[in-house]
């Protein structure tokens, strides 16, 4: 699943809709991943690291003691983030149409949350997609 | 991926299902349609059997300032029935192009078929694409 592309999207020589960053992070830092300004601060401040354009304020749900739920929408698509507290364990996902630093975010994940393992992917999403200046002059040729 | 048969929660430690669908050439008038848009995220729990944290929030794209990109923005927080695994459902649409990509994040194990027959009902694309994967897979065997 890592660094992911379809044959449709190389014979085609489309470019994909968006990349998507597939973060699980185990044994992470509780204090960390049961801090709702931690959380809040990740998902409000992520979208600028990735050059993105925030669409709002992260929505968030919080329970004390056992974890967090929140989004922010991005014009770009969205970041999202869930943690359990009693599993030490925390799930991040940044998806956006504009190609980002894979590996700058996750540097920043890291730094936040402090997990001791880490599985990742990175993917594209939407290969068959038609951007849409390509749209027109396809539908201008036929 | 795109794996219909994935390992069970009772034979591993698996936090969560997640299905990410790409919706192509949808019905025009649905996929701005903020109404429609909100149906989905506040009707697609129950399917899931899970619980809504929250009601769908849901916004458009400043058509103005990015009209290459106008269209919808939603997420629904979602739960377990033990509300133990916090999760979530996504949906972004674009309607220069009837294009629709979801994420679909749920605490329990589900039928991505039956999930992509309610989307394409509503939405009617030509084409999807899809991927269906296990998130947070190496905990132990009897959490979470």
């Amino acid at each position: 699943m890592k660094n992911s592309s379809t044959h449709s999207n190389q014979e085609t020589g489309r470019k994909s809709f968006g990349y998507h960053l597939i973060l699980d992070l185990y044994e992470c830092n509780q204090a960390t991943i049961g801090d709702i300004n931690t959380c809040y601060c990740f998902l409000d401040t992520i979208p600028d690291s990735m050059a993105t354009h925030k669409q709002s304020r992260p929505f968030v749900v919080f329970t004390k003691g056992l974890g967090f739920a929140g989004w922010v929408p991005i014009v770009e698509s969205g970041v999202s983030l869930y943690t359990n507290i009693p599993l030490s364990f925390a799930s991040v996902d940044i998806y956006s149409c504009k190609k980002f630093d894979a590996e700058k975010i996750k540097e920043l994940t890291l730094t936040t949350f402090e997990p001791k393992r880490i599985k990742e992917h990175y993917i594209t999403r939407g290969d068959r997609y038609i951007h849409p200046v390509r749209l027109l002059n396809e539908r201008r040729l036929t | 991926m795109n794996q219909s048969k994935l390992p069970s929660k009772k034979s591993q430690g698996i936090y969560g299902y997640h299905l990410t669908m790409e919706l192509y050439n949808c019905r025009p008038d649905t996929v701005g349609d903020i109404r429609k848009g909100y149906s989905y995220l506040d009707e697609l729990p129950e399917l899931l059997k899970a619980r809504k944290l929250s009601p769908p929030f849901i916004i458009y794209t400043d058509e103005k300032k990015y009209p290459d990109k106008a269209g919808l923005s939603g997420w629904v927080p979602i739960t377990d029935y033990e509300n133990r695994i916090y999760s979530g459902v996504s949906i972004h649409t674009l309607t220069p192009t009837n294009f629709i990509s979801i994420d679909i994040y749920a605490p329990r194990e589900f039928d991505p078929e039956r999930i992509k027959r309610f989307t394409s009902a509503i939405f009617q694309p030509k084409l999807v694409e899809e991927r269906y994967f296990v998130r947070g897979d190496e905990f132990p065997v009897s959490s979470p």
